[in-house]
């Protein structure tokens, strides 16, 4: 599965408005008015034939930023922005109406779990026409499966959804969305967690292809730093509702800045050593720390850093340009606060 | 002398009939799950049993724990076959903690009651203080604070939910654990958190684990020896460190290099083509199940079915052309000294 293919790479570079461009994203749940934002001061742009990244833990608000660009989120939510804007378009202020036109026409959802996204007692073939829109018809949907090798599911368009496996589903859906309505953004929303890995190494290459293809602009989220550094351009690293870095790829796992994204990385089971603990000695068999409750000055990432600094407390970082990344800490890289002219060296 | 004894376990299950079928007088289709599998596990060690969803991984940890019959073969632990009627005393000798720890537990229930369910049952408590102390100790010994017995589901982690299925395992003193998946659902730092914790609760309370997942990485690090199953059998059994780093059979191989790699510098392997139908019982259709996805394959593997066989010491595997492999395992470097590898 090699990204590198001409047609996105010279949408890279043509000066064009990017496809999605979202400044000082905020959103904040009802339900909890003293808690803090679910996603706060996320920007990020894409631009077409770009696959865009964002990983973090499970509550970092991965999923809350797909939903508020999608505008789907509760009823009740709060959602504020400097900007939001899908080609233009300003989407925290569509009427409904307008959203539903944007929504599996103009951009696409691709679902976590494939097998509770479709109904279990009407047709595959009905529908999936629904869902490509007008002017589909059966033998149109059946080419298009065909077209990205899934020839067993084109001839059973009048079976069921429980009688194909999950990871037919799933490219079952990525095709129909992407190809038939053939819209300019996909978000992928941990497309892959619930299918094994060999299934998984399928429908990551076929989002890929349908990339190089279609020059669709992709964001993945995911858990996966596997998945990510797989089929990713440029990455947005989670942390409590914010971006704490974003960067290349090739950058984030090569150089990785935050001390989160350092930790991240470290973490993955692959990288884990047989026979060595996996935890400090301070860490293991005790509760998991609870975060206090965040001081509005300070960092979020405060609590776990093991370079936190006074500063650290008082004055929340900004996302700031470092080489060809950006990185929301006081102490990026990896510098010492307390020590000076310690030797740096790289993971 | 093995603990665990699974010898030539064999389960169908009855396929779906519709009322056509009934009417018809169709019989019942059979499928086969598990397909004649043979394991032991010495005291004291971890079998890690892996492979893809439907591979059979499941129902044999659970004919491990007498919860499924055996349709042939038996499994025995500590010289007791697993099956029929057990007594409370053998079955508190095994206990199994299942994959999604939140519909492993009632969430209208507090943690301390889903404790002092199998305390109780067991009658292993003999009034509601001892109860209480041993729901506060289980609770200490998975690294859940006292309070937790007053929390339900709901208002803890998956990560500490996830402890606290271990602790009702252990409420019975099993000598044997069953871990169907226990990391399956848990984010990367907190699966660290688990894993170090079954680690060392393995030690300290000198258990046995049958470690069942998908988790190759996961596998690596917990088990002394590995079974790679598909299509109900087992394709290949060896140590962890022979097993995964010497793959012999090409399905092992597929598994490791279908992971993505967490290494933008190292491409992942290719993707593969759809695994075929799962074969009814009484199937003859001869040759190895995994040919169609096999890319080593010969002619001999559409006539003949290779039996798991020796192919170095300790070493088994159920491929006639298996080779050495040259993939590296685990699929990424261990992260440099200075690199803060703490997870909460």
């Amino acid at each position: 599965m090699n990204p590198a293919v001409d047609a996105p790479e010279q949408a890279r570079q043509a000066p064009n408005p990017p496809l999605l461009d979202i400044r000082n994203l905020q959103v904040r749940y009802r339900h909890n008015p003293d808690a803090h934002a679910a996603v706060h001061d996320v920007s990020f742009s894409l631009r077409r034939g770009e696959i865009l990244g964002l990983v973090g833990e499970s509550g970092s608000g991965k999923s809350t930023v797909l939903n508020a660009v999608l505008r789907l989120l509760p009823d009740g939510c709060r959602l504020s922005a400097d900007r939001l804007e899908f080609e233009g378009i300003a989407l925290a202020e569509q009427n409904p109406e307008a959203m539903r036109a944007l929504r599996g026409r103009r951009m696409a959802l691709v679902p976590q779990r494939p097998m509770t996204s479709l109904s279990p007692v009407i047709p595959l073939g009905r529908q999936l026409r629904r869902l490509a829109g007008p002017g589909i018809d059966d033998a149109r949907l059946a080419e298009l499966l065909r077209q990205v090798g899934l020839q067993a599911v084109a001839e059973r368009l009048d079976g069921y959804s429980f009688q194909l496996s999950g990871g037919q589903l799933q490219r079952v859906l990525i095709t129909v969305s992407a190809l038939a309505a053939e819209p300019d953004l996909l978000l992928a929303d941990e497309p892959t967690t619930t299918l094994d890995t060999t299934v998984q190494a399928q429908v990551l290459r076929l989002l890929l292809e349908l990339r190089d293809r279609l020059g669709l602009g992709i964001v993945l989220v995911s858990h996966d730093l596997g998945v990510i550094a797989q089929t990713c351009d440029r990455v947005g690293v989670m942390h409590a509702g914010r971006i704490v870095e974003l960067a290349s790829v090739k950058d984030l796992f090569g150089d990785p800045q935050h001390p989160y994204t350092r930790r991240l990385l470290a973490s993955v089971p692959e990288r884990w050593e047989r026979g060595r603990p996996l935890l400090p000695d301070t860490h293991r068999h005790r509760a998991p720390l609870r975060l206090l409750p965040l001081s509005p000055t300070g960092c979020a990432y405060l609590q776990r850093c093991p370079h936190a600094s006074e500063r650290c407390g008082v004055e929340a970082p900004e996302l700031r340009p470092l080489k060809d990344a950006q990185v929301r800490c006081h102490h990026p890289g990896h510098a010492e606060p307390a020590t000076t002219g310690k030797a740096e060296e790289q993971a | 002398m093995s603990l665990i004894r699974v010898e030539s376990v064999t389960k169908d299950f009855v396929g779906a009939r519709t009322v056509a079928d009934r009417l018809r007088r169709n019989p019942a289709s059979l499928m086969r799950a598990v397909d004649d599998v043979s394991l032991e596990v010495p005291s004291g060690q971890t079998l890690a049993v892996v492979g893809e969803s439907g591979s059979g991984k499941s129902t044999l940890a659970r004919m491990m724990v007498g919860l499924t019959e055996p349709s042939a073969g038996s499994v025995t632990i500590d010289g007791v076959a697993m099956s029929g009627r057990l007594t409370p005393a053998q079955r508190r000798s095994v206990q199994i903690v299942s994959q999604n720890p939140w519909s492993a537990l009632n969430r209208r229930r507090t943690i301390g009651q889903a404790l002092a369910l199998p305390l109780r049952a067991h009658g292993l408590v003999a009034d509601h203080a001892s109860c209480r102390a041993r729901i506060a100790e289980l609770l200490e010994t998975v690294g859940l604070r006292e309070d937790y017995a007053d929390r339900r589901p709901a208002d803890v982690s998956g990560g500490e939910l996830q402890r606290v299925t271990v602790a009702r395992a252990l409420a019975v003193e099993p000598r044997v654990l069953v871990l169907d998946e226990p990391t399956a659902s848990l984010d990367t730092g907190v699966k660290a958190v688990v894993v170090s914790l079954l680690t060392e609760l393995k030690e300290r309370l000198g258990l046995t684990y049958v470690l069942v997942t998908h988790e190759l990485d996961v596998a690596y690090y917990m088990a002394d020896s590995v079974a790679v199953m598909f299509r109900g059998r087992v394709v290949e059994y060896g140590a962890a460190e022979t097993v995964l780093r010497h793959a012999r059979h090409p399905y092992t191989s597929l598994l490791i290099e279908a992971r993505p790699v967490p290494d933008p510098a190292v491409r992942s392997g290719p993707a593969l083509p759809d695994p075929s139908p799962r074969r009814p019982v009484g199937d003859t259709t001869r040759g190895c199940t995994f040919r169609p996805r096999c890319a080593r394959a010969v002619d001999a593997c559409a006539t003949e079915r290779p039996e798991l066989r020796e192919v170095e010491a300790e070493h088994l595997a159920a491929c006639p052309v298996s080779a050495p492999t040259t993939i590296r395992f685990p699929r990424a470097q261990p992260p440099g000294p200075h690199e803060n590898s703490q997870c909460d």
